[in-house]
C-alpha cells in the first residue's frame, strides 16, 4: 500500500497556529505518512495548484485534508479544476474545525481532534480505488406506443439518426390524440396535423414501424436490452434496443348507468367529431335539432384538467357556430393552462353559462327533453339560492380517464414501478418526470398522467434530449461504485432481486458450485446466483442490507469503512 | 475582452441552470449571464414544503441543480446584463455589461431564460400589503422560513394562531389586467399551509380562493387530505377588502362565506398574499435587444426557429419548478438541433 499525503488547511487563521504545532507529532508517529504540507487558505486557487503539483510528484496514492467542512472543498475543488493523479475515492476530510475546535474546550479537542484525524487515515487506508467503466452503445431505441408522445420522440430522434423501432398494439397510429379534432389554442385541425406526422413516421427510413405488435418479453440492462416482440400474424422479432422509451397513454372510460345510458347522453370525444364534421347549422343528434347543451364535468377525475379545456372549447364553437345554448356544469374552472383564462372569459362573454355545483346535479327526462336540477350558488344570500331547472336537448359527459389496462404488464415485463393510482411510475421529484426507476429506460405521455397535448410535446423533446445525451458518443461510461455480489455467498434466496429498486439485480448462471447448493441436482457447469448490473445500478445499497446471507457488498461503502465512519473500531492498529 | 461560447444563457434561474447542463451534456459550451449577485433566480428563494412526506415543492431538486452547476464548468457571468446583439443566426455577437466594464462573446445561439417576477401585491391596494404590517406575501413567508426557520407576525414577533391565505392576487383578475392564470399558487399556497400544519399543529388557517387548479399526479391525494384536516378551512370565496385594527395590530377581512350565505366579517392575526406570476421586470429591455415580442398576457413569445434564439422556462408563461426544468430540457434538444443544423 502507498502513503498518505496530509494537508492541514489553517482556514484563514481560524484554526490557531499552536493548535496545529501540538498536531505535528501525533500525526508523524503514523507510519503510513508520506508528506505532511500546512496551507493557509486550501480553498484559493493557488493553494489547489500547488497541492495538484505536490501530488503530481507520486510516492504517496490517498490523502487527507485536515481543516473544515468537506463541502468547502469539493466545490473550491471544482471550480478551480483541481485534477488529480489520485482516485477520488481514497481521499477524505478530517473536519476538525466543526466537530472539535469550536464545540469543545482545547484540552478535550486536541484528544478529540487526534481521533478524528485517526478515523480519516483508517478510512483512506480502507477505501479502495474506485474505477470509470464503459460499454458501447448503439443508436438504437424502442418506443412502446405509438400515439402522440411515441411519435413525436420518433420523429425527433430519427431526424438525430438514431434508429428507432416503433411499437404499436393497435392498427393505426396516433392513440388517444385520435380523438382531438380541434386545438384550443387556434380552433386548428387537429387531425390534419396528426395526419402529417403519422405520414412522416411511415415514410421515415430512420423508423421500424412495428403495428399490431406487443412486447412480449425483456431482459438485459441499459445499452443491451433484449426485447422479444410478437406481431399480429404470431411472428415474433427479437429486438437490441440500447434504451426504451414508455408511451402507452392511458384510456378514456364511460360509465353509463341510469339517466346516463340515454342515447342523447354523449361523450366529449363524440361531440367533438359532431363539432368538426357538420359543416353548418343545425346541429343534429339522434335525429334531433340540437339547441341547448348541457357539459356535466368534474363528475370523475377532477385532478385533470383536460375536461375544462375541451368543454370551453366545444362550448364556444357550439355556441358561435351552432347557435347552441351551452351550459357547463363543473366543479371548479381549470384554467390552469396557458391562454385557456382568456378563452374561459370568451365563453362567458359569448353567453356560456357557468354553474358550480357542490352536490351533483339531478337529472330527469321531460317531454323529451333532460331536465337538470341545479343550485345556483353565484347569489350571496342563502335564501336566493334557489334551485335552477334547466332544459337540454344533449347532455355531454366527461369520460374517466383511466390507466392503461397493459400498465400492469407493462410494468412487470420492464421491471418500472407502478404508481397507486394504476399509472406507471410514481410521483417522484428527483426523477423529473421522464426518468423511471431504471436507469435506459424512460417513460413520457399519459401512462404516467393524463395531460394535455402541448405538455407531451414538451416532455417528448426532453425525453429525445435525455435519449440523445446517451447515445451521443457511442459509449457510456459509469462509475463503478456498485453493488457486487460475491457468488460463493449466494444462497439463491430471491431476496435482492426482489428489493432492488432499480431492477438492476437478475439471477444468472455464471458461479461455481458454492455451499447452497444441496445434493442430487446433476452436476453443471456454471450455477445460477445474483448479479448486480454495474450499469445499472445506482449505489443505493439496500440490498446490502438485505442480503441474509451477507453476500452483497458496495465497492465504495465497504462495511468496515461504514463501521469506521460511525466510530466503531477505528482504533489505528499500528 | 472578447470570449467564444456555443450558447450564451440570459438568465442564471433555473431553467438557466438546466439548460445550461444539459446543453453541456451535449456537448456544447454555454455561458451564462445573470443580472444578480449570485445565480438561482426565483427558484432558489423556496424553502422545502415537507411535511409528515415530501410535497412534491422541487426545492431540493434546484439546490442539486446549482450544486451541480458550481461543480461543472460552466462560464457564469454574474451582476452582468446583455446590452446590445448584433450579426445574424448562428453568428451572433452579444455585448455584455458587468459593473462598467463592457464584454463581447460570439455565439451561435441564444437561449432567454429570464424567468419572471412575482405579482406586486402593492398594487392589490384593498388588501393593505405594504401598509399593514401583518399583510405579506407567500413569497416572503417562504423567505421568513428559509431564513429563520419560523412563521411569526412582523408586528410583534409572535407566532400567530389564526392565518388567512388570499389566493389569485394578480392572477385572474381583470381588474388589474391580469387575464391568466398563474398555475401555480393553488399547490405552492397549499403545500405551505401543509408544511406549516405539521409544524405548528396549534396555528388555524382559512384558505380563501376562486378555483382550485390541479397540479399533477398526487394532487389530487394531496388535496384530499388537506380538505380532511380540520385547521384548514376552504372557502370559495376571494376577500373584498382587510381593515387594520391599530391596537391589536389584527386585521378584520370582509368577504362572502357561502357556508352562511352573507357578507361576513372575520378577524385574523396574519394575512398571506399568494401571489401570482407577472412577467419578469427586464422583459421589455430583453425584448427589444432580442427582438422579440409579446404575448397577449405580457409574457414573451417564441420566436421562429430559423432566428437561433429559444426561450426556456416561465419567461414564456406561468410555470412551476418541475415544469420549467422539463421545459428547459425540451429547449437545449431545440437549441441542439439547431446547431447541428437539423430542423
Amino acid at each position: 500500500m502507498g502513503q498518505i499525503a496530509v494537508f492541514i488547511d489553517r482556514m484563514r487563521q481560524t484554526i490557531p497556529n499552536s493548535f496545529i504545532e501540538k498536531l505535528h507529532p501525533i500525526i508523524k508517529e503514523i507510519p503510513e505518512i508520506g508528506f505532511i504540507s500546512v496551507e493557509e487558505d486550501l480553498t484559493s486557487s493557488d493553494a489547489i495548484q500547488r497541492m495538484s503539483k505536490r501530488l503530481e510528484q507520486g510516492s504517496v496514492d490517498r490523502m487527507i485534508i485536515i481543516g473544515g467542512s468537506p463541502k468547502n472543498y469539493e466545490s473550491s475543488f471544482h471550480r478551480f479544476g483541481f485534477t488529480t493523479p489520485l482516485n477520488p475515492y481514497q481521499f477524505s476530510v478530517a473536519n476538525i474545525k466543526q466537530q472539535s475546535l469550536w464545540n469543545l474546550p482545547e484540552e478535550e479537542s486536541l484528544k478529540k481532534t487526534k481521533e478524528i484525524i485517526l478515523k480519516s487515515i483508517r478510512i483512506v487506508s480502507l477505501s479502495k480505488p474506485i474505477h470509470t467503466q464503459t460499454i458501447p452503445i448503439n443508436p438504437e431505441v424502442l418506443i412502446i406506443g405509438g400515439g402522440i408522445a411515441g411519435i413525436s420522440v420518433a420523429l425527433a430522434l430519427a431526424q438525430s439518426g438514431i434508429h428507432v423501432n416503433l411499437i404499436e398494439k393497435e392498427k393505426v397510429l396516433g392513440g388517444g390524440m385520435n380523438e382531438l379534432r380541434i386545438f384550443y389554442q387556434d380552433l386548428g385541425d387537429a387531425q390534419k396535423w396528426l395526419e402529417e406526422k403519422i405520414s412522416d413516421v411511415t415514410s421515415n427510413q430512420n423508423i421500424n414501424l412495428f403495428t399490431q405488435t406487443e412486447l412480449i418479453y425483456l431482459k438485459g440492462h441499459i445499452g443491451r436490452f433484449e426485447a422479444k416482440v410478437r406481431k399480429f400474424d404470431e411472428t415474433e422479432i427479437i429486438l437490441h434496443p440500447s434504451l426504451i422509451v414508455v408511451a402507452t397513454g392511458f384510456k378514456r372510460e364511460i360509465q353509463r348507468e341510469g339517466i346516463f345510458a340515454h342515447r342523447r347522453v354523449v361523450t366529449f370525444s363524440e361531440i367533438e367529431k359532431l363539432i368538426s364534421e357538420t359543416k353548418a347549422p343545425p346541429l343534429y343528434w339522434d335525429g334531433r335539432e340540437i339547441q341547448t347543451v348541457t357539459f356535466i364535468i368534474d363528475r370523475v377525475n377532477e385532478d385533470i384538467k383536460i375536461d375544462s379545456i375541451n368543454a370551453i372549447k366545444q362550448a364556444l364553437l357550439l355556441q358561435n357556430r351552432f347557435e347552441c345554448q351551452v351550459i357547463i356544469l363543473c366543479k371548479d374552472v381549470k384554467v390552469s393552462s396557458d391562454g385557456m383564462e382568456r378563452l374561459y372569459r370568451r365563453a362567458r362573454q359569448e353567453g356560456v353559462i357557468f354553474f358550480k355545483y357542490e352536490e351533483p346535479p339531478k337529472l330527469s327526462l321531460v317531454n323529451g327533453q333532460f331536465q337538470i336540477d341545479i343550485k345556483d350558488t353565484s347569489v350571496i344570500k342563502k335564501e336566493d339560492q334557489w334551485s335552477v331547472s334547466i332544459l337540454s336537448d344533449l347532455i355531454v359527459l366527461s369520460e374517466s380517464f383511466k390507466p392503461n389496462p397493459s400498465n400492469e404488464k407493462i410494468s412487470r415485463l420492464l421491471g418500472i414501478h407502478l404508481g397507486d393510482n394504476g399509472f406507471l411510475m410514481e410521483d417522484n421529484p428527483q426523477l423529473l418526470r421522464i426518468r423511471s426507476n431504471r436507469r435506459g429506460i424512460f417513460i413520457l405521455g399519459g401512462c404516467r398522467f393524463p395531460q394535455t397535448l402541448s405538455e407531451t410535446l414538451i416532455e417528448g423533446n426532453a425525453v429525445s434530449e435525455e435519449v440523445i445525451r446517451f447515445l451521443r458518443n457511442g459509449t457510456y461510461t459509469y462509475e463503478l461504485s456498485v453493488a457486487e455480489v460475491d457468488p460463493q455467498k449466494c444462497a439463491l434466496c430471491y431476496t435482492c432481486p426482489r428489493v432492488c429498486p432499480h431492477s438492476a439485480i437478475t439471477i444468472e448462471k455464471y458461479a461455481e458450485r458454492n455451499i447452497y447448493i444441496t445434493y442430487g441436482i446433476p452436476e453443471q457447469n456454471q450455477w445460477p446466483a445474483a448479479k448486480v448490473d454495474p450499469a445499472a445500478c445506482f449505489g443505493c445499497g439496500i440490498c446490502v442490507g438485505e442480503c441474509p446471507a451477507k453476500a452483497i457488498t458496495l465497492r465504495h461503502q465497504p462495511d468496515e469503512l461504514i463501521l469506521t465512519q460511525m466510530g466503531i473500531n477505528y482504533k489505528h492498529n499500528s | 475582452m472578447f470570449k467564444k461560447s456555443d450558447v450564451v444563457i440570459i438568465g442564471g434561474g433555473i431553467s438557466g441552470i438546466t439548460s445550461a447542463l444539459e446543453l453541456k451534456e451535449l456537448g456544447f459550451k454555454s455561458t451564462i449571464i445573470e443580472k444578480e449577485a449570485s445565480i438561482g433566480g426565483l427558484s432558489a428563494s423556496f424553502c422545502c414544503k415537507a411535511s409528515e412526506s415530501c410535497n412534491k415543492c422541487f426545492s431540493c431538486v434546484v439546490d442539486k441543480k446549482i450544486f451541480e452547476i458550481n461543480t461543472n464548468k460552466i462560464n457564469i457571468f454574474t451582476n452582468t446584463k446583455p446590452i446590445a446583439l448584433n450579426g445574424s443566426p448562428g453568428q451572433y455577437m452579444l455585448t455584455i455589461k458587468r459593473g462598467k466594464e463592457k464584454l463581447q462573446i460570439e455565439c451561435s445561439a441564444i437561449v432567454i431564460a429570464s424567468g419572471i417576477e412575482p405579482y406586486d401585491a402593492t398594487k392589490k391596494v384593498e388588501y393593505g400589503y405594504g401598509r399593514f404590517k401583518n399583510v405579506i406575501t407567500a413569497k416572503d413567508l417562504d423567505e421568513m422560513l428559509r431564513k429563520k426557520g419560523t412563521i411569526i407576525r412582523p408586528s410583534d414577533g409572535k407566532i400567530p394562531q389564526n392565518v388567512a391565505f388570499f389566493q389569485c392576487v394578480g392572477s385572474r383578475d381583470e381588474s388589474i389586467g391580469n387575464l391568466y392564470c398563474s398555475q401555480v399558487c393553488c399547490a405552492y399556497a397549499l403545500r405551505l399551509i401543509k408544511s406549516l400544519r405539521h409544524n405548528y399543529p396549534q396555528i388555524m388557517f382559512t384558505f380563501l380562493y376562486m378555483d382550485i387548479q390541479p397540479a399533477g399526479i398526487s394532487f389530487k391525494k394531496f388535496l384530499n387530505s388537506c380538505q380532511a384536516d380540520k385547521g384548514i378551512r376552504f372557502i370559495r370565496s376571494l376577500p373584498s377588502k382587510v381593515y387594520y385594527s391599530p391596537k391589536t395590530e389584527n386585521l378584520r377581512v370582509r368577504f362572502i362565506n357561502p357556508d352562511i350565505g352573507d357578507v361576513v366579517e372575520e378577524i385574523f392575526d396574519m394575512i398571506i398574499l399568494s401571489v401570482g406570476i407577472s412577467p419578469g421586470k427586464e422583459s421589455n429591455q430583453i425584448s427589444q435587444i432580442f427582438g422579440l415580442s409579446f404575448s397577449e398576457d405580457g409574457f414573451l413569445k417564441e420566436p421562429p426557429y430559423e432566428k437561433g434564439i429559444f426561450l426556456a422556462g416561465a419567461c414564456k408563461g406561468p410555470k412551476d419548478i418541475e415544469r420549467s426544468i422539463i421545459d428547459a430540457k425540451s429547449t437545449a434538444f431545440k437549441v441542439q438541433n439547431f446547431l447541428r443544423g437539423l430542423n
